[in-house]
């Protein structure tokens, strides 16, 4: 199908490229349906389009591309909603809050996205302890991130093309 | 809102499987216990609040390209 996005233009997408947040995402609890769309520069970043509204996209990131030692205490529960009883199975990735400065650029460590891409159900992750804020600074000391090579099992992941 | 007055010890239930217990009450601040199914999730307010601001923030600070941001990678 053909779904409108004021960033992207008409993409066509697959009804098994949608990815489905039963709940949401925080503060848009409307939207449940989102595509990735991989950005055309190649970059690490992955772009989180909302299927059925054309304008919320986000901009979504691997945290270890970011930081290091990122965990998450994932319960039996986030397991349940997300359809599998493997941990394995779940990707982790944080919304990226973009900025004119990049010392500005930030990442949403407390509330990621976790997301089982081959059942293509994801909801957004709460940390409720400290250890973690919405607004972690994105390149810190180091002003450019490492363009590292996507692993292949990341490159099966990118579920649609820009149009 | 339903606003009921309780005192240490007491507790509130919420349909068949909610139960909010008043623990402590010291000062300004109110210990709450909460019995519910594993299911309710459940956070204090102001961490829910901080991360729908922070989403908000994202998807209006969203570009319409990263094309301006090349400098980021590679």
């Amino acid at each position: 199908m053909l779904i409108q996005t004021t960033r992207f233009g008409e993409v066509e997408i697959q009804d098994q490229d949608i990815l489905t947040f039963p709940s949401g995402m925080l503060g848009f609890s409307a939207e449940r349906h989102f595509v990735m769309i991989e950005d055309e520069m190649g970059s690490p970043f992955h772009w989180l389009q909302a299927v059925e509204k054309q304008d919320l996209a986000f901009i979504t990131l691997n945290p270890e591309t970011a930081v290091s030692d990122f965990s998450l205490d994932i319960t039996v529960d986030h397991m349940k909603k997300l359809d599998t009883d493997k941990v394995e199975d779940l990707s982790v990735r944080v919304i990226v809050t973009m900025a004119k400065k990049l010392q500005d650029v930030t990442i949403n460590l407390q509330g990621p996205l976790l997301i089982n891409f081959d059942k293509k159900l994801g909801l957004q992750f709460v940390v409720a302890d400290g250890r973690y804020n919405t607004r972690h600074p994105l390149f810190g000391d180091r002003l450019k991130l490492d363009q590292k090579q996507q692993p292949e099992e990341e490159q099966q992941q990118v579920i649609a093309q820009a149009g | 809102m339903l606003i009921l007055t309780r005192k240490s010890g007491e507790s509130i239930t919420i349909g068949d499987d909610v139960k909010i217990t008043v623990i402590e009450v010291k000062g300004k601040q109110v210990r709450i216990g909460i019995d519910a199914p594993r299911n309710y999730i459940i956070h204090r307010e102001e961490v829910y609040i901080r991360i729908q601001e922070e989403n908000k923030r994202a998807a209006e600070k969203t570009p319409v390209s990263l094309k301006g941001f090349k400098g980021l990678f590679g």
